[in-house]
Order: C-alpha cells, then structure tokens, then sequence
C-alpha cells in the first residue's frame, strides 16, 4: 500500500518534471511545475517529514509559484503579429524561444547515470534503525531556539538584506521614470 | 563574536540614518563602524574560543582574515567619497548592504558549523547581487545583477547539496565533528563524504571565481560599478578562501588523497584561463577581472599544496592582492571617470595614456600596484607568489610551480600594458585632479605594499 | 664593527639619488641631476674601497634584519662581504661611476635626463643588491630589478616602435631565464632547506660529484644566465637592446648586468663543481656562442651592433672559462671586459654624438684627425680586447685559453678561431671608423667636434685601465686568483683532481705565442682589407657598382679574396645571424602569438548568454564527478 502511494507521488513528480521541459507554453510548464512539487511533498510525508512537506507546499507553492506566474505574466509583451493572428484569440499563449535540447539532455542523462550509480553504491546508515512515525515539528521548533539560535537569527539579517536591496533596487526606477 | 553584533547592529543604525536630511555623516559614520568592528575583533587575540553553541570559532588565523576583509572594505568605502556625490544615490542603503555584506565575510571566515558558512555566503551575496546592480541607469550594470543572481543561486543550491550529503555521511554539521568522523572511518568513508566534498568545492570554488566554474566574473565585473568591483574581487575572494582553508585543513585533511588531484587540475585551469584570456582584452575593468581569476588560481595552488605554511602564504597573498587591487581600482575610477567619452565612461586600456605626467602620483601608484599584481621583487605581491610557490614545492608538486610561474610570466604581459600606456604614451593633457581623502587612502595602500614588500616579515608570527 | 653600517650604505646611496631624481623630476633643476647622481655612485665606489682595504680576508655578513620566515625556512636581508661581492662591487660602482659622469655630457640636452639619470641610479641600486646579497633570493631581486630597469632603459627613447619591441624582447628573454633561476631557487629550498649561500654550500660539499638533483639545480640556475648573459638560444635579445642610449648599453649591455650570470656561477662554484655534466653543456653553448656571435660581428656595419655582438662573444670565452673550472680566470675576463667594453662602449658614444647620432660605419672614416683623444682610447681599447700583449684583454683571454688548453684541445681550437675573428671585426671597426676618408654628409662634416671634458675623462680613464688592468692577474699566479682563492675552498674540496693542474712554462709561452700571433695576424688582415684596399662594405641597396670602381685596380687579387673570404664569411654570418634572428626570435614570437591566439579563443567562450554559462557549470560538473568516481587512473 505505501509502496504504491509512493510510487504514485514519484510519478506525478517525474511526470510534472518532464512535461514542465516538453511544453512550449511558459503558463503551462509553471502549473506543471505546481504538480512536480506537490508530488515532492507528498514524498517527504512519506520519509516522515512532516515540516518540510508543509514547508514546500507553503513556500514553493503558495509563494514562489505565484511569483513565478505573477512574473511571466507581467514581463510578456505580447508580439505584434501575434495579437493579430489566429493564435492572438488563445488565452495565455506564451512561448520560450529555448529550442536547443540535445546537448543539456546528454549532460543531464550523464549526471544522472553518475549519481544514481554513485548513490546506488552508498550505504546509508540510517536504513538500519527504522524509527516509527513521528512528527518532527516539537524537535525542529526546540532545536531552532536553542542550538541553531544564531543562525536562526542570522537569517533575519540575511532577510533584512534582501528586503533593503529590494527596495532599493524597486524604489530609484519609479523616481527616475517620474522625473 | 563582538564585530558580527556590532556590524549587525551599525548596518540598521546606517539605515535610520538615511532619513536624516544631510548626507554627509553617513561616509564618516560607517568609516567609524568599521574601525569599531575591527577593533573589537582584536578581542579576542591570541586564543581559541568557541561561540554560540559551536557555531563560529575564532583563532588568530580567522581574526588575520577579518582583519583583511575589513581593511579592504575601508578603503573601499573611503574611496566612496565621490562616487557617492555623482550619483546622488542613498548612500545609506549602500553602506547598509556594504556592512551586512561584511558580516556574512565574517561568518564564512570564523564558520564551525557549516550551517553557519551557509549563511554567511548567501548574505555575503544577497548584498552583492544588489551592490552589482546598483547603478541602475545602466543596462549593463542590471545585467550584471541579474546574471550574477541567477548563477549564483544555482551555485548556493549546489552547496546547499553538498552540505546535505555531508551530514547524510557524517550526521553532524560541525567542521571539527567531521573531521572526527573521517580520522573514525579512515579506510571506510562512505562515498557520500565525497560526494559532498565534491559538491561543497564546487560551491565555493564559484564564489571564488574559479575555472571553469568563473564564466559570471568577466561580465559581472565588467558591468558592476568599479568601486564594488573592488570590493567583489577583494572581499568575497578572502572570506571564500578562507572559508575554503577552514573546511578543507580541519574537515577534509584526512581524505587530503582524494580532494588533491581535482584541485589540482581545477588550479591549473584557472590560472591558464584567468592570465591567456586577459591578454586579449581592451578594457581595463575585464582584464582586472581575469587577473582576479588568475589570481585565484594562485591562492588555489596554495590549498592544493595543503600544508603547514599554507595559511601564512594565504594571508599575505590575500593581503598583498587586496591591497593592489583596490589601489588599481581607485585609480581606474578618477581616471576613468575624468577620461568620459561619448559611450560614458573610459575603461580601456587607452584611458591611462600618458597618466604619470598629468598626474605623476596616480601614475605611481598604479605602477606599485600592478608590479605588486605582477609579482615583482620590492613588492607585497612578490612574497605573496613567493610563499604559494614556497608550499607547492616543500609538497614536491612541481609540476603546479613550472606551471604557475610560466603563467606568471603571461601576466606580466597585460599587467605590464598598464605602465606602458601611463608611462610611454601620449594621452590627453589636461592634468587628472584627486581629491584630498581620496588621495591619502590611495597613498596608503601604496606605502603598506611597498612596505609588505620591503619587510615582508612584519605579518611574520601573527599567524 | 662598523661593516654592517658600510654594507648597507653602499646600495643605499643609489637608491636617494634615484629618490631624488625620480620624485623630484622636472623639479630638481637640470645643473643639479648630474652630480647628485653621479655623487650617489661615487659615495657608494667610496665605501667599496674603505670597505676593500679594511678587508681582512675573512668573509663577513652583515645581517640587517631577519627578512622573512616561511615554515623552517629563514630568510635574512644580509649581506655578505667577500671576495667575489668585493670585486664586484668594485666594478659596479667604479666603472658606474665613470658612466654616470660620462651620461651627463651625453645626455644633458635630453628632455628625459632627470628620468634617465633616475632609472640609472635605480638600475645601481638593484646591481648592488644583486651582487652583495647573501642569499639567493637576495639576489633574485637584484636580478628581477636590473631586468627591470634594462627594460626601461632600453625603451627610454620610446617614441620609436622598434624601440619599444626591443625592449619588449629583452623583457620576454630575461623572463624566460628568470624562470629557470626561480625554480632554481625552489629546487635549492627543497634541497638544502635554506637560501644562505654559506648554509648551501658548506652542506653541498658532503653531496657526491654528479649528483642528480644537483644537476636539475645547476642546470635551472644557468638557464637563468643564459637569460641574462645573453648565451644561445637567448642572446638575440642583447644586440636589440642597442636601441637604448649609449652609457646604458656600456653600464648594463656591457660592464655589470650581463655578467651577473657569470657572477651567479662563480658564486654557486661548489654546486657547479659537483655536476661535471653541467659544466660540459656550459662548455658546448658557451663556444658556440662566442664563435657565433663574432662571426655575426664581422659583417655587421652598425657601430654598437658590432659591439654588441663582440659582448655576446666575450660573455661567451667568460662562461668558457667557468666550464672547465677556472672561476678566476673568468671572473678575471669579467673584469678586463669590463674595463676595455664601457670604453669601447663609451667611445662608440662619443663618435655618434659627434656624427649627429649617426650609427653606421659606412658613413664614418678619418675620424682620428677630428676626435684624437677618442681614438686612441677606441684604439687602445681594440687593442686590449683583440688580445694582444701587453695589454688587460690578453693576459685574462690567454688564461681562459690556457685552462681550456689542458681540458679539451678541440674548444681550444675553436675559441682560437673565435679570437683571430674578435681582433678583425674589431680592427675591422675601428678602420672603418677612424681611418681613410670621410665618408658623411656635408653638414655631419661641417659638426664634427671632439666630446666635452665628462665625456672624455671617463675614457681616459678606462683607457688606462684597459692597458694596465692585466696586471691584476699576470700569468703564473698573479694577486687575483690569491686573492679569489678562499672563494674556491669548497669546490677543491668536493673535486680535487678540477683544480691543480699546473701548466707548466714552456706550454704557457707557446700559448701565449700562438694566440698573439693569430691576433696580431687577424689585425693585419683587416688592414690589408680596409686600409690598403680601401674595402668598405656594400650599402644595404647592394650598389656594387661603387665598390667595384674602387676596386677596379686589383681585381684579380680581390676576387680572389672575395671568392675566398668574404663570400664564405658572408655565408656564414648570414646564416648565423637568420638562424637567430628568425629562429630563436621566430620561435618567442611563435609562442607570443600561441598566447595571443589562445587568447582569442578563449574569449569567445564568453558569450554573455547566461544559458550558456549555467551549460558550462553543468557540465563542468559532470565531467568533474564522472573523471572523479568513474575514471581509474
């Protein structure tokens, strides 16, 4: 039972992954992408990450995704002969221009050949001790205000920065196209 | 642990700042931050401690490096002065972002967790990514930005990989744990160490702007304004290889067979494609980008020659191109901005004709630092190749020293096209003016790498 | 003891002459330049001497401060007093000395003069380091510098292209040789553990003759002279650097920085001692050079190019004499070259300041009428270097022949040939130059004057020198190789059956007979051919119909010294010269233009297309994991 949700969950990742590369449509490779990482998430419930499965349905679906979308949208400026043509009545016909796929296909089959077979040889020591599900949200939430405190903190610099950055970066462009 | 609160802390104090009506204080203000940080840092001098549950660890080594680092970032921000008013930019966002930048170095020099090092990498690039695109009337320097972004994510996720398998190895995050784990398992390390070994170099090898994970450096450099072009080839290269010497001379001594040849091989690259590719180029600002290449190759060679003068040579190297290369850039910026043509600012090769007579100073000091670059006797950056080469042959790798000293020599071909033009060319008349700070800080890291030159043995014993 | 103070004042001198001249230039007013750094030098010549005769016999070393550390290895900023550094300090700074004086009245009317007195003093500076310094890396930054300000000099007159080649040439030379000396350096690190001469040397005499590793070492070292003495295959760059001023081609091209190789041996004598395969290759290259370089110097027409190629001969009888172990008669060669070449050099000056910087032989004649005083010092000066007794350049070139004599006939043989070709190009100079009619323009004529008294001083001077500098050394032990003796303590000891071997008199004199006559023969040759026959060689255009006027009256008696002279020398220095200038120059230019091209090739990896780069990486990365795990090797 568990192995065929696994292999269920693996598939739609896999399956979401790969029409994510096959489509044309920018619009559609983002909703693929949505399935990929729902799949994943499902998986990490599996290998009893609870945190992280809610954690990547949080960020990666809920903010980054949008993102993603919210971006594509924004930056397309339709081309002329399309909005006139047959193809202008299509809803969100976007396309990427990256044609080029044999060579990144070899490099990705070569990596991949290499790391499964490099982790089909390893030995991970925790396939020894199988511990019962538990959830794993009390030990994160400890272990984060007491031993990993400061890099826990840390971040909020690392945040600060990007926010600063951010506005930074956003703010002079509207000063300059009002001047 | 003093400099990182302090740093923290100074960086939102710049930001209230900003709102203040006048502007003036804020170059005084984060001139005086950095001194306190640095004072602060010598605190701890002489001892071990470890802080924040085993998350950083300073020695004297990482002191030597923090030291360095915001030395660099000093004169950087001293040299700031009219950058600033040309821009009328917000100079506190600015000296912010330089500040926070500065405790992500911090973090990646003194890391005992490499949770830690993590960290520190991504806040020492957040604030680059946003430095690099800070003159944002140009297309170029938005290039810059986005292109560093985009690759440098993916080098922070090939890290991030990396750190993973490694606690899949070892089950624990702790530099010196790990160390403990591979002198534990000495002949039965699990392949997943070495995967993550692979993977974290990779990681930071891109952050050091090493073949042939350097492809962003020559665009990145070329389009970034010049004063945080210096501060990108000074600062991240220290805080990267000093990151890179603590996680591979106490983690990975003991597997030293196995990381060697990679380096080996990765050095090697690096110094050929970093000295043959900027003999080609025009512009001043993307040969100094290729030099910073080759010159990460050097400091390469140092770690592959793992040993016991390792971290001397690596500290008076960082010093020594720190020095050089921030003088080279403060000259590039008066000169290239008084030399303006009609595509904007001048920074071929061309804008430094006949520089030592208008202005004879300049001249010497960009002389200085590009025989410094060269590695020239009487020069800081002579003992630093010096003691690089000195490792790579007390470890008997002499096929790296043949090497790098015939890379050496192609250097000296572009380093030297520089004095050709300021000395034996004719240029423009009209003399190059610098303003007086400018000038004193240009002044005094010419003097330290005469200095370091002459007496090199003043660093000697620190370490 | 007051050596340390001595030692250290004496590069200290140049080094606030340069300071002066360089940060004050264009301040300091031009009356002043001159003396302050011809003071410098002087000052520094002046302790050379106090130092010389307080000198006791025992070497010293004046440890200024400890330098730097490296792990175990320990290097000071030292100096070492001996025999050797008080030769050569001598030479340095005497004949500096002279040539700074002699710069302010050639080169007074030159836009750059402070700069170029500056880069003089610099250049002083950086010799002394060189050959007073105790260790290795002491020297190394003598050697770095003087190739440095060769370089500058070289390129001093920079608005000519050619120049600035010339300069860029002698650069890449150096460089090449540097690296040998370098990796030398690191050889003798890993080795003996320490860059002290004493330490090394005291260790290597426990090393057994033919040693390996002392033979890597050697043989790097002497890359690096090579580089720098201008030996095959890099010597074409000293006869380019001609395209500097005057007193730098007599201080740098000629008396001090391209004997530093030779100063380098006979320092590390001990090491070479012990390789006896070294020597050899030093031996072959060494004779190979000296013929090669005078048979290109019979043909040149040139005046410093003649020079140049006869200093390129003379460094090659000097390295031909460490070959076969006889490091005095060596360093004794250096020192008599020095003497008549900065003459011979300054001369040269002195003529093309008087034919309005005409350079070219073919233009000159019946100078001695309108320069007397620089002719008879030219004369004295080819005299002493063609090897004729009693003068400096016989008695140091009949030692080397001599030593050579008792090792291997065959070189002596040879360096014979190359001694008859040295005293006829060098007749055949000074005939040319200084005998039979004028042969310039008008207006050159109309110029002609004799040098002012800075500039004829010094030649007299060197001069003197030149006639009385043999006797230093007279043959059968004279006060040089006493004095250079101690210098040698380790090497008689690593090798006994090296030294020792006595020549006895009648074999000497016969030596001394032969070589005197075949210089003295050589002589006579040349002027049967330029002063009887009034040959004077054909103008670049070939215009033969002028020389075969001239010749009409003898024809028979001339085509037959065509046929049987000039053509085959022709022949030979013409190959030789292209064998040089387009081989070994080709095969640095080739090199060059690999860089360039690779250069080329590897910027359009740089394609700006960020999909690209994240393709690089990516594969960088397989191909780093798949070499790493799945490759066995």
């Amino acid at each position: 039972m568990l192995n065929l949700i696994f292999y269920a969950f693996a598939a739609l990742t896999l399956g979401g992954s790969l029409a994510v590369l096959i489509t044309r449509n920018v619009m559609y490779s983002a909703f693929f992408l949505l399935l990929s990482l729902i799949g994943v998430a499902a998986l990490f419930v599996l290998a009893s990450a609870d945190l992280l499965a809610v954690a990547q349905v949080m960020i990666y679906v809920g903010g980054v995704l949008v993102l993603v979308i919210f971006g594509v949208m924004l930056t397309h400026k339709p081309k002329p002969e399309t909005t006139t043509g047959p193809q202008a009545a299509r809803p969100n016909y976007i396309l990427t221009q990256h044609r080029a796929w044999l060579w990144p296909l070899l490099v990705a089959a070569g990596l991949f050949t290499a790391f499964y077979s490099l982790i089909s040889r390893i030995h991970f020591s925790l396939f020894e001790h199988r511990a019962p599900f538990q959830t794993s949200v009390d030990t994160i939430g400890k272990q984060l205000m007491t031993e990993y405190i400061i890099p826990f903190e840390i971040a909020g610099i690392l945040l600060l920065a990007a926010l600063v950055g951010a506005t930074y970066l956003s703010s002079q462009g509207d000063r300059t196209n009002n001047q | 642990m003093l400099p990182i609160i302090l740093l923290s802390v100074f960086g939102i104090v710049l930001l209230f700042m900003g709102f203040l009506k006048s502007k003036v204080l804020l170059l005084p203000a984060t001139l005086v931050f950095i001194l306190a940080a640095l004072a602060t840092t010598f605190m701890d001098w002489g001892k071990t401690y470890l802080y924040f549950q085993n998350m950083l660890l300073t020695n004297n080594l990482a002191i030597l490096f923090t030291t360095i680092v915001l030395l660099s970032a000093f004169m950087v921000v001293a040299l700031s002065n009219s950058f600033i008013e040309d821009e009328q930019a917000q100079p506190a966002e600015y000296y912010a972002l330089l500040l926070f930048s500065l405790v992500g170095a911090i973090m990646m020099i003194s890391f005992e967790n490499l949770i830690m090092l993590f960290v520190g990498v991504e806040i020492l690039s957040v604030a680059m990514y946003v430095l690099a695109g800070s003159d944002k009337h140009s297309p170029r320097s938005n290039e810059a930005a986005l292109k560093y972004f985009l690759m440098g994510a993916f080098a922070t996720g090939i890290m991030l990989f990396g750190i993973a398998l490694l606690y899949g190895a070892t089950g624990t995050f702790v530099v010196s744990g790990i160390k403990s784990y591979v002198y534990t398992n000495a002949y039965g390390v699990s392949l997943l160490l070495y995967m993550g070994i692979i993977l974290l170099l990779i990681g930071m090898l891109f952050k050091v702007s090493a073949a042939p994970f350097h492809f962003w450096t020559p665009d990145v450099y070329d389009g970034t304004p010049g004063l945080f072009t210096a501060f990108m080839s000074t600062v991240v290269k220290t805080a990267g290889f000093a990151a890179l010497f603590r996680v591979l001379s106490v983690s990975f001594v003991g597997v030293y067979s196995f990381w060697w040849g990679t380096l080996a091989a990765l050095t090697c690259l690096t110094l050929l494609i970093g000295n043959v590719t900027a003999v080609y180029q025009t512009s001043f600002k993307r040969m100094m980008a290729y030099s910073s290449i080759s010159h990460a190759g050097y400091l390469l060679i140092g770690l592959t020659a793992l040993g016991t003068q390792t971290k001397q040579a690596l500290v008076f190297y960082s010093l020594a191109y720190s020095l050089a290369t921030i003088s080279a850039f403060g000259v590039l910026l008066v000169v290239s901005r008084q030399r303006q043509d009609t595509n904007g600012v001048n920074e071929n090769f061309d804008a430094f004709n006949g520089l030592a007579r208008q202005n004879p100073l300049l001249g010497f000091v960009m002389a200085v630092s590009m025989l410094s670059l060269a590695g020239i006797p009487l020069t800081a950056g002579f003992w630093g190749k010096f003691m690089i080469f000195t490792t790579a042959a007390d470890k008997g790798i002499y096929w790296i020293l043949v090497f790098a000293v015939l890379m050496s020599t192609v250097g000296i071909y572009y380093y030297f096209r520089v004095i050709i033009a300021m000395y034996f060319r004719e240029g423009a008349a009209e003399p190059v003016k610098v303003a007086p700070f400018y000038r004193y800080v240009l002044i005094a890291a010419t003097i330290l790498t005469l200095v370091l030159g002459l007496a090199p043995g003043l660093l000697e014993g620190l370490v | 003891m007051q050596t340390d103070l001595l030692c250290s004042l004496i590069p200290l001198f140049p080094l606030i002459g340069f300071a002066i001249n360089g940060l004050g230039f264009r301040k300091v007013p031009a009356s002043l330049v001159g003396p302050i750094s011809s003071a410098a030098a002087l000052a520094s010549f002046a302790v050379s001497l106090m130092l010389f005769s307080g000198f006791s016999g025992q070497p010293v070393k004046a440890t200024l401060f400890d330098w730097i550390s490296v792990g175990s290895l320990h290097i000071n900023f030292s100096f070492q007093i001996d025999q050797l550094s008080l030769l050569m300090l001598l030479i340095v700074t005497g004949v500096g000395s002279l040539i700074h004086i002699y710069s302010i009245g050639y080169m007074k009317h030159d836009e750059g003069f402070g700069k170029f007195m500056a880069f003089l003093n610099l250049f002083l500076f950086f010799m002394l380091l060189l050959v007073t310094g105790s260790n290795y890396v002491i020297m190394f930054i003598g050697w770095e510098g003087v190739g440095l300000c060769s370089y500058l000099l070289i390129g001093f007159w920079n608005k000519n292209v050619n120049y600035n080649n010339a300069a860029r040439k002698a650069f890449v030379m150096n460089r090449i040789g540097d690296l040998g000396f370098l990796l030398g350096i690191f050889l003798l690190i890993t080795t003996f553990g320490s860059v002290e001469y004493t330490d090394i040397f005291e260790q290597a005499t426990r090393f057994a003759v033919g040693d390996k590793m002392i033979l890597a070492i050697t043989l790097l070292l002497f890359v690096g002279a090579m580089g720098k003495s201008a030996q095959i295959p890099l010597y074409t760059w000293l006869p380019d650097a001609m395209a500097g001023p005057t007193p730098v081609s007599a201080l740098i091209h000629a008396a001090t920085m391209v004997t530093a190789g030779i100063y380098m041996i006979v320092r590390s004598n001990v090491l070479y001692t012990l390789s006896p395969v070294t020597l050899e290759v030093i031996g072959v290259i060494a004779i190979a050079t000296a013929i090669l370089a005078a048979s290109i110097g019979l043909l040149q027409n040139d005046i410093k190019k003649v020079l140049a190629y006869s200093t390129v001969s003379q460094l090659g009888y000097m390295f031909l004499g460490l070959s076969v172990a006889a490091y005095s008669s060596g360093m004794f060669h250096v020192i008599t070259h020095a003497f008549f070449k900065a003459l011979l050099f300054l001369g040269a000056g002195s003529v093309i300041h008087a034919m309005s910087d005409e350079q070219d032989i073919r233009n000159m004649g019946g100078l001695r009428k309108h320069l007397p005083l620089t002719f008879i010092t030219f004369l004295l000066g080819t005299i002493a270097i063609a090897g004729i007794p009693p003068f400096a350049g016989f008695f140091s070139k009949d030692e080397i022949l001599a030593h050579v004599f008792l090792h291997n006939k065959a070189l002596w043989g040879l360096g014979l040939v190359g001694s008859a070709m040295t005293s006829f190009y060098m007749f055949r100079l000074l005939f040319l130059t200084f005998f039979g009619e004028f042969r310039g323009t008008e207006a050159q004529r109309h110029h002609l004057h004799e040098s002012p008294a800075t500039m004829t001083l010094p030649l007299i001077v060197l001069a003197v020198l030149s006639v009385a500098g043999g006797l230093l050394n007279l043959p059968g032990g004279g006060w040089l190789s006493h004095f250079m003796e101690p210098l040698f303590a380790g090497s008689a000891q690593v090798s006994p059956e090296a030294f020792g071997h006595e020549i006895d008199h009648s074999t000497e004199y016969m030596l001394m007979g032969i070589s005197t006559a075949v210089a003295i023969g050589s002589a006579i040759a040349a002027y049967v051919v330029y002063i009887s026959r009034h040959a004077v060689p054909a103008p670049e255009s070939a215009e033969r119909s002028g020389i075969a006027k001239l010749v009409y009256n003898k024809y028979f008696v001339d085509e037959l010294y065509e046929i049987a002279i000039v053509r085959p020398i022709r022949a030979l220095g013409d190959a030789l010269y292209n064998f040089g200038e387009f081989i070994i120059d080709g095969i640095v230019n080739g090199v060059a233009w690999i860089v360039r091209a690779a250069s080329a090739q590897l910027r359009l990896l740089q394609s700006g297309s960020i999909g690209f780069y994240v393709f690089a990486m990516v594969f960088s990365i397989a191909v780093i994991v798949i070499v790493r795990f799945f490759v066995r090797f």
